[in-house]
């Protein structure tokens, strides 16, 4: 391993400060809803600094390297296409669909669903929401584990072996190792004290993330000339570096990925529980709002920077991948950690310093993604099926096992599963999930003519087109590509994300309109008026008086 | 092409610097909005009923969610 002692020390004190911080915030959490959503008390500054340290994921480091590796600035286009188009309209000006969730006051998702639909779709979308999102967060460590051994230049041979009653073994590597520790800690903020620990904990990563990024970018700055990295995109990406509709030699992002990344924009904003349970933490609707029109306009610039951080490797390395490599893809995966360690050899605490802004980044994402996927598992699919509410203290054990038990899950799937699409189109694949449940709450927050039976049509087919796509794809596709080429323009990913977010929302419609109408729509819009009139009033009196 | 390579370049440029300004400022911001929230929680009264559950008022399941004020 390639650290030297003082950057060691510098980690484990952070580390350390970080550990004492979440154990002393757990001893604020005295009921559900302060564990689930810190007793909806988040301002909208905290909100605002705790999305920093949730936006930066280790993930998306990694990620948006590969992007601009692979791809150059054409993702950047479709950022500004989703925030022109979409998110600054509809949500930051509006408040679209995310004033209507918050003003539910619901914890989760699922339990929105119970009040619009019945009881049974909060439980299968639970379950639709927990198994897409454990399977959506699985890649998470394991992407991150695979980048902190190249940063670290971890040699990955076989420590030990794991025997299973002398049937089989199992090689440990120092994978395994890396993947865990991260699991671990992640787990043991949201085990201390759910949103709570996670709030304050993110805050004080906020700040380290932000020092981190900084100075690791000015370094990228330092060793990396503008002008080199103009010229690395316009040599080896072209004209596909500057916009996603271009294609060049397999780089590039298509029309149909494009259509799909911006129709996901909408259904996904209502599907995604991590986000959701954010916004439910929120004081107001209204701060909801403001939180998402803020980050939106200005927050922009962090996916872009790693983007840049991307392109500065395309300028040192090249194109090509190096010798040592299965594949192109586990390359580019990790070509981020292994530029940022090529800049920073030789330059004291540098490297104590990033490493230390990688491993919260990775904390500020899990613990969050953690806390709410466990919040489903316990609330939508443990508790909502029990005729008697759990006491206290229980509910929160199941909340803190739910945690626990998607980690071990994480750790187990990580020794098993070697991902194949690139990070971002996984992502899609398995957001297809959400598509779907985004679609029952959107069309239930805002349409009363959606009966359960359209919802529950949805949801069902949703899965049944994501189950559909894994067996084709794992058993079938090879032989039906070599047998019919052609068909690999109509049977790809960007088409199935394209077909599974139009067909589900027809059948829902169709169904609904065959089955009775239904009761249980209340008018958010309305609510949210007298609220707001309320409000109005409030004021007015205080001025008066 | 060109002049989508200038907008490119800028944009990037303009949008990392706003980012970082932005991210100071919810950062110091944000501390005050956490203090807050930790005397909040001190205080906070307790609703045990508020644990995700959907009130059933006259017997079926509609209506609002329990507890927690909007």
């Amino acid at each position: 391993m390639n650290l030297p002692v003082i950057d060691a020390v510098l980690v484990l004190a952070l580390l350390g400060g970080l550990i004492w911080a979440g154990y002393w915030g757990r001893r604020l959490v005295r009921s559900v809803s302060q564990f689930t959503i810190a007793g909806r008390e988040m301002g909208m500054w905290l909100g605002l600094s705790t999305a920093i340290a949730e936006g930066i994921g280790l993930i998306s480091i990694a990620n948006a390297c590969q992007q601009g590796f692979r791809n150059g600035f054409s993702f950047i286009w479709l950022s500004l296409a989703s925030l022109l188009l979409i998110n600054i309209p509809l949500f930051g000006i509006i408040g679209f669909g995310i004033k209507r969730y918050r003003a539910t006051n619901v914890q989760t998702l699922p339990q929105y669903y119970e009040q619009r639909y019945d009881r049974g779709v909060r439980i299968f979308a639970g379950f639709v929401l927990a198994l897409g999102g454990v399977l959506n967060m699985a890649i998470f460590p394991i992407v991150e584990s695979q980048f902190l051994i190249e940063f670290l230049e971890i040699p990955n041979r076989e420590l030990f072996r794991i025997n299973f009653f002398g049937l089989f073994s199992y090689p440990i590597g120092a994978f395994h190792v890396v993947l865990l520790i991260l699991l671990a800690l992640a787990t043991f903020f949201t085990f201390l004290g759910g949103m709570v620990t996670v709030i304050i904990t993110d805050y004080i990563q906020s700040v380290l993330i932000y020092v981190s990024v900084l100075v690791v970018s000015l370094l990228v700055l330092k060793f990396t000339d503008l002008a080199s990295m103009r010229e690395a995109v316009e040599t080896h990406i072209g004209p596909a570096a500057f916009s996603p509709l271009k294609t060049h030699g397999g780089r590039g992002i298509g029309l149909v990925f494009t259509l799909v990344f911006l129709l996901n924009a909408i259904t996904h904003r209502l599907a995604f529980p991590p986000a959701l349970q954010k916004m439910s933490a929120a004081k107001s609707p209204e701060v909801v709002r403001k939180m998402f029109l803020l980050s939106t306009i200005f927050g922009q610039g962090r996916g872009i920077l790693f983007v840049a951080w991307g392109i500065a490797a395309l300028a040192l390395f090249g194109p090509a991948t190096p010798p040592g490599f299965a594949s192109a893809e586990l390359y580019h995966r990790v070509v981020g950690a292994r530029f940022l360690r090529t800049i920073m050899e030789g330059i004291p605490l540098m490297k104590g310093i990033a490493l230390a802004g990688f491993i919260f980044a990775s904390i500020s994402t899990n613990d969050s993604y953690l806390l709410s996927w466990a919040s489903v598992i316990a609330n939508d699919c443990i508790c909502a099926v029990r005729r008697r509410p759990l006491p206290k203290e229980r509910h929160i054990g199941v909340l803190r096992l739910s945690a626990v038990g998607i980690a071990a899950f994480i750790f187990l799937f990580g020794c098993w599963y070697d991902p194949k699409q690139t990070i971002l189109q996984y992502f899609y694949l398995t957001g297809l999930l959400f598509t779907v449940v985004g679609l029952i709450t959107w069309f239930g927050l805002y349409w009363s003519r959606i009966t359960s039976a359209g919802a529950w049509a949805c949801l069902l087919s949703g899965l049944a087109l994501v189950t559909g796509w894994f067996i084709f794809d794992k058993y079938f596709m090879v032989a039906t590509m070599k047998a019919h080429p052609n068909l690999e323009r109509f049977i790809n990913v960007d088409n199935l994300m394209l077909f599974g977010t139009l067909f589900p929302a027809i059948l829902m419609i169709v169904v609904s309109m065959l089955t009775r109408k239904p009761q249980r729509f209340v008018d958010y819009g309305k609510k949210l008026r007298e609220l707001e009139e309320a409000e109005r009033e409030k004021r007015n009196g205080g001025q008066e008086g | 092409m060109e002049y989508l390579k200038i907008f490119t370049y800028w944009f990037v440029a303009i949008n990392i610097v706003v980012t970082l300004v932005f991210d100071l400022i919810c950062i110091i911001y944000g501390a005050r909005d956490l203090s807050a929230l930790l005397r909040s929680l001190r205080v906070a009264e307790v609703d045990d009923s508020d644990d995700g559950r959907v009130v059933h008022e006259d017997g079926d399941c509609s209506g609002d969610s329990s507890g927690g004020a909007v």
